[in-house]
């Protein structure tokens, strides 16, 4: 059963979604926020999967000085004691993957699995992310979806937000771009991922024309124990556009 | 009232396929459009008629900022006022605005207007802007601390021309060990602030509160938005305690005059349609940054939107109608305006003679009838009284605490 809570993580209001039992598994959404999906819940089976809302998502008047994942990574610190967390499995997608890197770059100790999913954070040369403040909703659909015309995908990234998701929309929207402006990524991020000895999983929609496949494999080649799958008929949503899928594979990964 | 004349300075040579090649003039415009020969005729030419403005007795001239884009030509305002303060004699001139939070340094901003200032002899104006979104687009400048920026950067020039120096700043977003600006500003305590504002309450509070002058609505706006951002900031004054002076509601408008009604229609029309089609044709993602302005703010303007301002319009009874330009006849214009000072209370006015690209010969017309049969007609309307016992041009900025 999906329960909803707001705790005190580090002085900081936080909405965190669980659902689930067994292994817990900490799950950083992308710049969209925090949203619970078919993705979260294929996977509630064999795990205890935990959503929390990342810094100003749910309200950006609190960012504060929070401007880059170094800032999110003290507050996941918060996280992990008032979660009481050991070792759980890190899940990071888009953003929330940049965000789950640079964790298990500087605190592989605290994690038990890592997985990336169409993740920000890396330089790649001639494979810039394309600008998603800069499209519009027509423009951004067919780079982040497989299937452009879908009604997921119209639901997801529509012309005009319905007017009840209006307010939340703008706020999520502002907190990801204090973290992802124009550059979604730390050109040293790459150069630290040697220190996140802990086993990951990179998965990649094949069709994500937003981040390109080439970061897929420049974090398998950047981290000492990591394999990529790509999922066919996924963009950068995989776990929206297939989500069983995208579970099976992360559960052969957990095991 | 005082007037003062607006440059845009527009690109004029778009091709005549533009609206349908391009979803904006801005930011990803393709600069292969721009040709340095012309271009080289169209600054020029600009500034020509920004100094013949002065000869003809305007108050001011203005200029503005705008980065990589077809709408406006000037990436740095201060060039351009640097150029007329050694070809102009009397008109102020008016830096609308730069854009503080563009710039990591804005040392340089106080640096470079006190510059202007003591060169000119203490006409210079200094108005100074967020930015639109564009601009944080093109200079990459996180647009989550737009307002932050732009206050700190305001604070920091205030106190670098009021304050002697060297003392430190330790900011949030700016630090500098030594601020000793060099030149100091010729006016003193210095240069008169204007702050152009969109509507946003934040803006009109804070402008009240600091008794600057405010320019209300720069970009195309119906008249009953403009009037009601007007007297919005009218009640902001009255809430600080004071009754706004008139110089303080600044008013940029598209002006255009000729022989006859007719005559200035049919002349203006089609270089509006290409200001209107072409250069104002951008994305809403580029206008519209996430945090440029503030959630709570944003969402009243998408409710003022939906109420007032035409996101399309086709028709110039359109314009006519809802008063987002003033053309006509010398008679016609003079009664308008008059009318609008009367009901607005408006004390600055600023217009723009040069929309789209409209060719040299008119605007140079449009400008000599205004100055000779319309603004001699101006002068006696809503006139402040003396502040500190001495009448000047511009407002005056009183300390900050």
């Amino acid at each position: 059963m999906m329960t909803e809570s707001v705790q005190n993580v580090g002085g900081r209001a936080t909405r965190i979604v669980r659902s689930g039992r067994g292994r817990p598994l900490l799950w950083l959404h992308d710049t969209t926020g925090n949203r619970w999906t078919q993705g979260h819940e294929a996977l509630v089976r064999r795990h205890e999967v935990i959503a929390p809302s990342l810094p100003g998502f749910d309200d950006s008047t609190t960012l504060g000085q929070i401007d880059r994942t170094e800032d999110v990574g003290f507050w996941l610190l918060d996280l992990w004691d008032a979660l009481g967390l050991e070792r759980p499995v890190l899940l990071g997608c888009g953003l929330g993957g940049w965000i789950a890197a640079d964790f298990a770059a500087r605190y592989p100790e605290r994690l038990g699995r890592l997985v990336l999913v169409d993740a920000y954070g890396l330089q790649v040369d001639g494979a810039l992310a394309a600008d998603e403040f800069a499209l519009t909703p027509p423009m951004l659909r067919p780079l982040v979806f497989a299937e452009p015309e879908a009604s997921l995908a119209r639901e997801w990234v529509p012309d005009a937000q319905p007017p009840e998701r209006v307010e939340s929309a703008l706020h999520a929207r502002v907190a990801a771009a204090r973290l992802a402006w124009q550059f979604p990524y730390c050109p040293k991020l790459r150069g630290r991922l040697a220190r996140a000895k802990v086993p990951a999983l990179i998965l990649w929609g094949a069709q994500d024309r937003l981040v390109p496949t080439a970061h897929a494999h420049a974090y398998a080649a950047s981290l000492p124990d990591a394999r990529v799958v790509v999922l066919p008929g996924a963009g950068h949503y995989p776990w929206l556009e297939t989500p069983d899928r995208f579970a099976e594979e992360v559960e052969r990964f957990l095991g | 009232m005082r007037v003062y004349m607006f440059h845009l300075m527009p690109w004029p040579h778009l091709p005549a396929d533009f609206a349908q090649t391009h979803d904006t003039a801005w930011v990803v415009c393709e600069n292969a459009l721009y040709d340095a020969e012309r271009g080289h005729e169209v600054y020029n030419r600009y500034l020509d008629e920004l100094e013949l403005a002065d000869q003809l007795g305007f108050d001011g001239v203005c200029v503005n900022e705008h980065h990589q884009n077809a709408y406006g030509l000037m990436p740095s305002p201060n060039i351009m006022a640097a150029c007329l303060a050694r070809r102009t004699t009397r008109a102020k001139l008016v830096i609308l605005g730069n854009v503080l939070t563009l710039y990591d340094h804005p040392l340089r901003v106080a640096e470079e207007i006190a510059m202007l200032d003591v060169i000119s002899g203490g006409r210079v104006v200094s108005g100074q802007v967020v930015g639109t979104g564009n601009e944080f687009f093109s200079y990459n400048v996180n647009p989550t601390y737009a307002r932050e920026r732009f206050y700190e950067a305001h604070e920091l020039i205030v106190k670098a021309w009021t304050e002697p120096g060297p003392f430190p700043w330790e900011g949030t977003h700016y630090r500098f060990r030594y601020v000793n600006v060099w030149p100091r500003p010729f006016q003193k305590p210095h240069p008169p602030i204007w702050i152009p504002g969109s509507g946003s309450r934040e803006t009109i509070d804070w402008v009240a509160k600091k008794r600057f002058t405010y320019m209300v609505l720069p970009t195309l706006a119906p008249y009953a938005l403009r009037a009601a951002t007007a007297e919005a900031f009218r009640a902001a004054c009255e809430r600080e305690g004071y009754t706004a002076r008139h110089e303080q509601i600044g008013w940029g408008i598209g002006v255009y005059v000729a022989e006859s009604d007719a005559r200035a229609v049919q002349e203006y029309e089609p270089h509006f349609w290409y200001y209107a089609k072409n250069l104002l044709r951008n994305r809403e993602t580029f206008n519209s940054p996430p945090g440029h302005s503030s959630v709570q703010s944003t969402l009243g303007v998408l409710a003022a939107r939906r109420k007032g301002r035409p996101g399309n319009f086709n028709s110039w009874e359109e314009i006519q109608k809802g008063g987002f330009v003033v053309v006509g006849s010398p008679a016609t214009v003079r009664d308008r305006l008059t009318e609008i000072a009367t009901h607005t209370g408006l004390g600055t006015l600023i217009p723009n003679f040069s929309v789209g690209n409209v060719p040299h010969h008119l605007t140079r017309k449009s400008v000599e009838l205004f100055a000779r049969e319309v603004m001699p007609h101006l002068r006696g309307v809503n006139v402040d009284p003396p502040a500190d016992g001495v009448a000047r041009a511009g407002a005056r900025a009183p300390v900050p605490a």
